[in-house]
């Protein structure tokens, strides 16, 4: 036994002194009584000090024993445990077959099958288990042989990641969970992109056994690591389509890369892929029927694992949206700068229709992809309600405020507070710049701070960051410059100042066209679209609030959902590499293409001495040797077992026999 | 000092009862005392048939003309009294806490003389330990119950108790019969007591003993060795738990039960009055009591 805080002993000591003085010195003093009448009192003393100790003296010794257990509990005792033996005829022997998407290339699984046969105990009970990025229980714990066969031979590849970590933590959960001695075989590719970031995550349980049989060799391979590809396209005649084909320890060769879309080449191309590099491929546009389209890049040359010779991509063709400009004159300055800036987009997703507020009366907001207001004053008066209305609903409203809206003491639709402009002067500060930028929010990504921007007037707008309140960025003297406030279920962005040059330089900037390019897709809520997803991702089906099934059919055309996921789910596993078809509540449908995590293809090993390593991390535990033979494991090192909360509980219970005892003598005495 | 003595409370807990003395003593003033003699007073008491040698003026005539039988009418005469309390003022009355027990006397005998007071009994006042510190004599004149008072509010613990030479100098005061009222811890021999007190029951008066107790000398809140200081001689003496849980509880009760047997022995009343008890609560039992004996 040992002591972790030796020195509350010696406290422990001290303290023990406080009862023996309050029972044994105290005692003695006699307090002097003053009383009517000696007349009936007679002199009587207690004979022997002996007889004042004993009357105090269980108290005393337990209140010695709860100072001096309390005192030994602060001190953490411990002591020396024995290592647990357990036993090994009762181990629980575990056969994991490494079903990961590498497992697909030349014979590796039928390999791994066979050494997943060889290595199944002779007797016990054992269990097969299926390891790709998930753990998956391809038999119950038996000793049915047969059953263990089935399940092996059952086993197939899926297009998950080998994750050893997530084995590892199998492994420990089901050595802490069985309390039995865990003897697993895992036979694997052993890819060196299986291991974690950090050891630790492989470490084991005492008690666990693991040997880890390697099947397959290193290979050279090629793949298509990337595709860059838009998510829509009104023409995509005009758009590029750029693949990157990587080499794994493959020498320098020529691939031929083809595009197809729905199935059908439309381009094809060669390139000379470097020895263990990368080179990139453009496909110049392509075409297609209007709506989604199924694209795909794929190596037409065949290698060591040909399944990562395809790269999957879903891109839209649809016609331009609409965005309304309201502006009280027509072909103003700032129609012309915002204009310019959408048709600089490189997707051209956006057409810019100009109206008057008057003559917007008359038009449905719900067709446009949002509306832009640029400074109007009152002119929106007449369509505020309808404006308003239309953001409720789900909306969006880009509100660029200059000098004519600053007075109207309130902005129009999104109601925040403004108190009237002030013009930057020629005797003091010349220009405002901008500050507090928030990088992250959508419209400022790309925009490098809007530094070298000047603004030339401060809208004195009244903005406090809250619940559906947001501001993004600042002038440098604290005035909101970029504010989004959410009305119902849409959003107005506030902009306090021009889109044209009066108020700001910001149109001849650099900034100008990401600013409002990026600003036109947070509104136009095109932005957050990926064009392809990695297996083993997460698909957000629903907002929190949103109600309605989501119909998802997976890449064989089935059902991915069953119809109470597809009335609650939130989110889907996308667990298969191909296209997932979706079809939201509103009756949108979306195309989504899940390719392999591309860290499969690389099909370089794990050393055999780091996996010497993992199989030792488990082995710090004793065995017993009934029925086991020479397979057991060293001696370990006993373990420091604290037991001071039991020295705790004892304390309390000297306190409460303490509080009993002394209240039931208070009692006696009166 | 007068409102602090004459609690309303406590008034108005007495005022429902009379205070009726057993002994009849002649008065000056009519008043509600009651009197075993017969009288010419207007309150009817009984009739008795007409012996000769009867008084021929108390015949009631109106009975004889309805029944030709003679009948004496009589009535109950009516008195007042003279109440004389002795406060016994030594050193061991200063015990006790809240009340003290001369705090708690100080209320029971202002009680006592407002009541006798205003009941036009002549009311007088002997403050005592070894022997008389004030002698008021029974009066009911205006200002009496003022002067009283006053002795009773100024009255301050003095040394030990010794009745025998206050209550022989009393009895050369005494000229007529009333209520002797005596007020006391009575730490002293019960026979010794009696034998002091009882030559006033002698000459006709109702002497009714209160003797006033705090609780804490009946059960002493000793819990440990202590040395026990007494309060009139300044002698300690150290005493055990156990001893003042058995044998000073034993003789303590033991002494009350010999001054009350051996007062009421002697044709004197005896009352023990706690100080945690309320006084009113006291006064009622006690007056109830005497009540009950008319």
């Amino acid at each position: 036994m040992g002591l972790l805080s030796p020195w509350w002993l010696l406290v422990g000591a001290a303290a023990a002194a406080l009862p023996v003085w309050l029972h044994l010195l105290q005692q003695h003093k006699h307090e002097p009584m003053p009383f009517a009448s000696s007349m009936f009192f007679e002199k009587r003393t207690e004979t022997t000090t002996y007889q004042k100790k004993l009357k105090y003296k269980f108290l005393m010794a337990l209140r010695l024993a709860l100072l001096l257990l309390l005192a030994f509990a602060f001190s953490q005792p411990f002591f020396r445990k024995p290592p647990e033996v357990l036993n090994a005829a009762n181990a629980l022997h575990l056969v994991v077959i490494d079903n990961s998407f590498s497992m697909r290339e030349g014979n590796r699984l039928a390999e791994a099958k066979a050494k997943a046969r060889a290595a199944l105990p002779a007797t016990g009970e054992a269990q097969i288990w299926g390891m790709g990025s998930r753990l998956s229980i391809l038999s119950p714990v038996t000793k049915d042989r047969g059953e263990l066969l089935a399940a092996i031979d059952a086993a197939a590849p899926t297009d998950g990641k080998s994750n050893f970590a997530e084995l590892a933590r199998s492994l420990r959960d089901t050595r802490r969970s069985t309390g039995r001695l865990v003897r697993a075989t895992f036979v694997t590719d052993a890819q060196r992109t299986a291991l974690p970031p950090a050891y630790a995550d492989l470490a084991l349980e005492p008690g666990t056994e693991l040997k880890v049989e390697t099947v397959g060799a290193l290979a050279p391979n090629y793949t298509i690591e990337a595709v860059n590809a838009p998510r829509t396209s009104s023409d995509p005649t005009k758009t590029k389509v750029s693949a990157v084909v990587s080499a794994y320890h493959a020498p320098t060769a020529k691939r031929t890369l083809q595009l197809k879309i729905n199935n059908r080449p439309v381009a094809t191309q060669t390139v000379e892929v470097p020895e263990n590099g990368r080179a990139t491929v453009e496909f110049a546009g392509f075409d297609g029927p209007y709506g989604w389209l199924r694209g795909e890049v794929a190596l037409v040359e065949d290698d060591a694992l040909a399944a990562d010779n395809r790269f999957y991509f879903a891109t839209e063709k649809a016609d331009p949206r609409r965005i309304l400009f309201l502006s009280n004159e027509r072909n103003s300055r700032a129609l012309f700068y915002f204009r310019a800036a959408i048709a600089a987009g490189a997707e051209a997703l956006f057409l810019v229709e100009e109206t008057s507020p008057a003559g917007a009366a008359s038009l449905n907001f719900s067709n446009y992809a949002f509306v832009v207001v640029n400074d109007p004053g009152d002119g929106l008066s007449g369509i505020q309600t309808k404006l308003k209305s239309y953001v409720e609903s789900g909306g969006a409203l880009f509100l660029a405020v200059g000098p004519r809206t600053a007075v109207l003491g309130k902005l129009p639709v999104a109601d925040l507070p403004v108190a009237g402009s002030e013009l930057a002067d020629r005797q003091g500060q010349r220009y405002f710049t901008a500050a507090q930028v928030d990088p992250t929010y959508p419209s400022l990504r790309r925009v490098e701070r809007l530094s070298g921007v000047r603004f030339f007037e401060d809208v004195k707008l009244t903005a406090e960051p809250g619940e559906g309140l947001q501001v993004a960025a600042r002038l440098e003297n604290g005035s909101p410059l970029l504010v989004e406030k959410r009305v119902g279920e849409g959003r107005v962005v506030v902009f306090a100042s021009s889109l044209d040059n009066i108020a700001n330089d910001l149109p001849v900037k650099p900034a100008y066209v990401p600013f409002l390019e990026q600003t036109a897709a947070y509104l136009g809520r095109v932005e957050d679209k990926n064009a392809a997803y990695q297996v083993d991702s997460y698909l957000d089906l629903r907002a929190a609030e949103s109600k309605g099934a989501v119909e998802v059919l997976g890449p064989d055309g089935q059902r991915a959902l069953t119809l109470k996921e597809a009335a609650s789910a939130s989110s889907l596993l996308l667990g298969e590499s191909g296209f997932y078809e979706l079809r939201r509540p509103g009756g949108r449908e979306e195309l989504i293409a899940v390719n392999v995590d591309r860290r499969e293809s690389d099909l370089d090993v794990i050393a055999r001495e780091n996996l010497a390593l993992w199989e030792a991390s488990g082995k710090a535990e004793n065995t017993s040797q009934a029925g086991s033979g020479p397979e057991s494991a060293a001696t370990p090192d006993p373990v420091q077992q604290s037991f001071w909360w039991w020295i705790a509980l004892l304390a309390a219970l000297v306190l409460g026999a303490e509080q009993l005892y002394s209240a039931r003598y208070v009692q006696a005495r009166t | 000092m007068q409102q602090n003595f004459l609690d309303p409370r406590v008034l108005s807990a007495i005022s429902g009862l009379d205070l009726v003395a057993k002994t009849v003593v002649h008065g000056f003033i009519n008043g509600l005392h009651r009197s075993p003699d017969f009288g010419f007073s207007q309150e009817f008491a009984e009739y008795r048939m007409y012996t000769p040698g009867d008084d021929l003026r108390h015949v009631d005539w109106n009975v004889f003309a309805r029944t030709e039988r003679a009948y004496l009418k009589r009535y109950r005469g009516e008195t007042n009294t003279r109440v004389t309390v002795m406060l016994d003022l030594s050193k061991s009355m200063d015990f006790g806490k809240n009340p003290s027990k001369l705090e708690y006397c100080r209320y029971l005998v202002s009680s006592m003389l407002y009541l006798a007071v205003q009941q036009r009994d002549a009311a007088g006042l002997i403050l005592f330990d070894d022997e008389v510190r004030q002698f008021i004599p029974p009066s009911s004149r205006v200002g009496q119950l003022q002067k009283l008072l006053h002795a009773v509010g100024h009255a301050e613990p003095g040394v030990h108790t010794d009745f025998a030479k206050p209550f022989a100098q009393f009895l050369e005061f005494v000229r007529r019969r009333g209520v002797v009222i005596v007020v006391s811890d009575f730490y002293a021999d019960p026979q010794t007591i009696v034998d002091t007190i009882v030559p006033l029951r002698y000459k006709g008066n109702e002497v009714v003993l209160f003797h006033v107790l705090d609780h804490t000398e009946l059960e002493p809140p000793v819990n440990a060795p202590a040395t026990i200081i007494d309060l009139e001689t300044g002698a300690s003496i150290e005493v055990t738990p156990e001893y003042v849980r058995t044998e000073y509880r034993e003789k303590i009760q033991g002494h009350i039960n010999t001054l009350r047997d051996k007062a009421q022995g002697a044709g004197l009343d005896y009352m023990l009055l706690e100080t945690h008890r309320p006084l009113d609560g006291a006064l009622r039992e006690y007056l109830a009591a005497r009540q009950g004996r008319m």
